[in-house]
């Protein structure tokens, strides 16, 4: 079925193309006549083509003005069709290629090969907000589902010539449109052509989203719950990323957009802070850091002093915190325990929960139950405040791949410090760093540019500088130590 | 309490060589379970409340003499 | 086999952190129940003794150009004899010590922190956490060494400098008041704690391999953990004066109990605790690399990961073995330099000669 070609009659093309399409009601063959005398035949999928073009462009062209006896493919191309791309297609199996992208498919009668017309139309949401990554100021478009749309929006802010566009088919059964978007001379050639490599060897048969081909495009396996991929469906971090020698990665199907590589610091830095003032980006970003700790430590610190290390408070604090404990039946551990699983269950149920209800859910599951919760003497209001400013803080990591490694851990930190105190936390602070210190992506260590330091690479790293220091250009990772 | 830590410790050995074994590190495994045994004989005798000898023991009769000398010497 | 290179920055935080990681807690302690509130005069002769060893060290490492310490020993004394040298030098030193710096953290954290919580417990959580660092291999570890690097000076600085105003310069006179004698005997000690040790370093090689380069490494942590431990002892002894602090197990621990500050700023010694976790951290991962590289190589292993989990185990008991009860702690204190010294003072020496021989011979 792969390299065949067609037969010179048309009758009996039109007859295999139904059939391989299994006379779906939305495949359309579309009969004409030009040039006095000459039968054609148009094949495309309805829904996928811009009916309007298809009307002027290419059935008004070619009943008008093709002359008698003079058609053949050439000049069809050449000089009648007003439409977009235009190739001559030899196979069946191209031919469907082209029917699936949304183009059309013309062929005579008599002639052997057939012409494509691109020609896509189909429905596309329009440009809108980014849902899970917004900003104050700053741009406020974002990815959409259809590839082209997207990698033009990187264009737009990218206009250099090294920008280049590499597209794949990933995925048997989908046939998903894959481009890879990289700087010339800034990105690693190798890394390129590694993931050029993966991709083409992926045996996949579905291709739906980014996580498809994440798994896949690592050459060595590492154990982690921490991303080395980073997402995202706001052009102006692609284009940033791309710019400081980063690859990109748009799937065809999915507003989200992948970077490799990707380290530590690119899911703790924001968008947004480069938009404002360096003072000000500066402060938001230590808070983040101090965020991050909160969001890690809080329960755990919480557990350890009230278990081990009554003493490290403050005399007033701990007759409060006591008096409190006192009705709860559960030793502290068990009531962080609990509490925080509630809180990831409401989590996952307001992302789910339709529009009209998830204002009541968060108002019941937040203060309704927290509060009742505290009053029936199941946990102390002072772990509920706990797990209510832990919460919150998660939210201000600004890349969700992120805050899920940080929830999960600071439950083996909970575990930790309930058996052994600040001991314990201690030890889990120290294989955390350890595991990050470890983890490479792409040949990167993980922890760069902090580890290895390297004082020219510190120009972005913690904090950033105003833009009239950087006048070098911005950093870029290196593979050393 | 020992045994649950040396369970431990031999699914840890346990995952390793299985690791070795595939890159055919036949010494490795061989001298690695060699040491294993004698620590895991070291557990055991520990369970069953065996007085184990310490080394700071052997240390501190060799020692002891010297030390003496060189502190009536500075004293 | 993983890269195993080490930046300067990396070596150099990585040792500092392994000196702090010994005797932090106790220093103070030993210095003054023996020098009293000349104590710190002790430390400046450690330090100086320190220098000079470095500088025997560095001639051995000129004679290792670059070859592993554990083969260069081989080729020394020749194969069999090198590898009994090896076999007894990784068990009774290096390995040793990591058991012993174990039980110190055990015995630590039951007396003051959780008296509840049974010790083989800690000596399984710490050492599960070791042998996984030091499988990571040593890049990994020279990189967390440099993030937590700064945590741990953060937190020295916060348990420390809030005592500087309650310091009284009073208690360190009179100066020489029982003579040099008792200065030099609690100088014995400390040499031994951390310092000798540095004759593990030359395991770790600098990335362009100048001898001059790793010798600056050394000197500079040597420093640096000097001059802290110096800061620690004069504050100890000015803060408290030299009687309590002699009585006082773990004074660095209980000075920064006296810090208070309107009475909501107190009682961080769990922080200064912490501190000491990490540092003892890479203490114990240092030394259990060590054990694991040169028995690996006494036994011709490809890889040394292969003896952790086995090392682990042994550890694990003979932390809860060395010593019976911590009345012991005191007079084992007293005879381990001299044991120390074997490895730390004479073998490098020796080992320094002989390669000096081979190299005029071979002249």
């Amino acid at each position: 079925m792969t390299a065949e070609g067609f037969s010179p009659l048309l009758h009996a093309n039109m007859e295999r193309m139904k059939l391989l399409m299994g006379y779906s009601s939305d495949f359309i063959v579309r009969e004409l006549v030009i040039a006095g005398n000459k039968k054609t035949a148009i094949f495309f999928l309805d829904g996928m083509v811009d009916k309007t073009e298809l009307q002027n462009g290419v059935i008004s062209a070619l009943l008008d003005r093709t002359p008698v006896d003079s058609v053949n493919l050439q000049f069809l191309k050449d000089q009648v069709l007003d439409a977009g791309e235009v190739q001559v297609i030899r196979t069946v199996q191209a031919a469907l290629e082209q029917i699936f992208s949304g183009s059309l498919f013309i062929m005579l009668d008599g002639t052997v090969d057939g012409l494509g017309v691109t020609m896509p139309g189909w429905e596309d949401r329009s440009i809108t907000e980014s849902k899970t990554q917004s900003v104050v100021r700053g741009p406020q478009d974002s990815f959409t589902e259809t590839l082209r749309t997207n990698t033009t929006l990187v264009r737009r802010r990218v206009k250099d010539t090294r920008l280049r566009l590499i597209s794949l088919r990933v995925g048997k059964m989908t046939k998903t449109d894959v481009a890879v978007m990289y700087m010339d001379g800034m990105a690693d050639d190798k890394l390129v052509r590694q993931l050029i490599g993966r991709l083409q060897a992926s045996k996949q048969d579905r291709v739906l989203e980014g996580e498809y081909l994440e798994e896949i495009l690592h050459v060595k396996k590492q154990v982690s719950l921490f991303p080395t991929i980073y997402n995202s469906d706001r052009p102006d971090s692609i284009a940033a990323g791309i710019m400081e020698g980063k690859v990109a990665l748009f799937v065809d199907g999915t507003p989200f957009v992948m970077l490799t590589p990707a380290l530590f610091i690119d899911f703790i830095q924001s968008a947004e802070d480069y938009y404002q003032s360096p003072l000000y980006s500066n402060l938001i970003r230590m808070l983040r850091y101090v965020s991050l700790a909160i969001c890690l430590l809080a329960p755990s610190v919480y557990i350890a002093l009230t278990t081990f290390h009554q003493d490290m408070l403050p005399t007033q604090l701990l007759l409060s915190l006591a008096a409190q404990r006192e009705g709860v039946p559960l030793p502290a551990f068990i009531e962080a325990l609990l509490m925080e699983a509630t809180f990831e269950i409401l989590r996952e149920a307001g992302i789910r929960m339709p529009r009209t209800i998830g204002q009541a859910v968060s108002i019941v599951g937040t203060i309704v139950i927290g509060q009742a919760a505290v009053e029936a003497s199941i946990v102390s209001a002072a772990m509920v405040i706990i797990v209510a400013i832990t919460a919150i803080a998660s939210f201000v990591i600004p890349s969700y791949s992120m805050s899920i490694p940080i929830r999960i851990i600071r439950f083996v930190f909970m575990a930790l410090s309930a058996s052994f105190g600040i001991f314990g936390l201690t030890i889990g602070i120290i294989l955390l760093v350890v595991h990050l210190s470890h983890l490479k992506s792409f040949g990167i260590p993980y922890l760069s540019p902090a580890a290895p330091f390297h004082a020219s690479n510190q120009n972005d790293a913690i904090f950033r500088m105003p833009f009239w220091r950087s006048s070098k250009g911005q950093t870029r990772q290196d593979k050393s130590s | 309490m020992n045994m649950i830590i040396l369970l431990l410790f031999l699914s840890g050995a346990y995952v390793q060589y299985r690791a070795l074994l595939k890159q055919q590190a036949v010494r490795d495994i061989v001298v690695s379970s060699c040491f294993l045994a004698v620590g895991a004989s070291f557990i055991l005798l520990k369970q069953f409340d065996v007085p184990l000898p310490s080394p700071m023991k052997g240390i501190e009769n060799i020692f002891k003499p010297v030390e003496t000398f060189v502190s009536r010497l500075l004293s | 086999m993983r890269s195993e290179k080490l930046t300067i920055r990396q070596m150099t935080m990585w040792f500092i952190l392994y000196q702090l990681g010994s005797a932090f807690l106790v220093l103070p302690t030993h210095l003054a129940s023996v020098a009293k509130q000349d104590a710190w005069i002790s430390l400046l002769l450690v330090l100086t003794v320190q220098m000079m060893m470095i500088l025997v060290y560095t001639g051995i490492m000129k004679h290792l150009n670059g070859v592993p310490f554990e083969e260069y020993i081989q080729k020394l004394l020749g194969k069999w004899l090198g590898k009994l040298f090896l076999l007894l030098f990784s068990l009774m030193f290096p390995f040793l010590i990591m058991s012993l710096s174990l039980r110190d953290l055990g015995e630590y954290l039951t007396t003051v922190i959780m008296p509840e919580t049974p010790q083989e417990a800690i000596f399984a959580l710490m050492l599960g956490a070791v042998i996984y660092v030091v499988f990571c291999g040593v890049t990994t570890i020279g990189r967390a060494a440099e993030v937590l690097f700064f945590l741990v000076m953060a937190l020295l600085a916060l348990g420390y400098l809030p005592l500087l105003p309650t310091a009284k310069v009073s208690n360190l006179l009179p100066v020489f008041e029982f003579g040099w004698k008792p200065i030099v005997n609690a100088s014995f000690t400390n040499i031994a704690f951390p310092y000798i040790e540095s004759v593990l370093f030359l395991y770790f090689t600098v990335q362009d391999r100048k001898p001059e380069k790793w010798r600056n490494v050394v000197m500079k942590s040597s420093l640096y953990s000097g001059v802290l431990f110096l800061y620690v002892t004069l504050i100890v002894i000015t803060v408290l004066s030299p009687g309590v602090v002699s009585s006082l197990t773990f004074s660095s621990y209980f000075v920064v109990r006296t810090i208070s500050f309107s009475e909501f700023f107190e009682r961080f010694e769990v922080a200064v605790s912490v501190v000491w976790f990490i540092a003892i951290f890479f203490r114990m991962s240092l030394l259990m690399y060590v054990s694991a590289r040169g028995l690996a190589s006494v036994f011709q292993l490809g890889n040394y990961r292969s003896l952790l989990i086995p090392l682990g185990v042994i550890a694990y008991v003979l932390a809860g073995v060395v010593w019976p009860n911590t009345a012991v702690l005191v007079t084992s204190y007293r005879i381990w330099p001299f044991y120390a010294m074997i490895f730390g003072i004479i073998c490098p020496i020796l080992i320094w000669i002989l390669g000096q021989v081979k190299k005029n011979a071979a002249n």
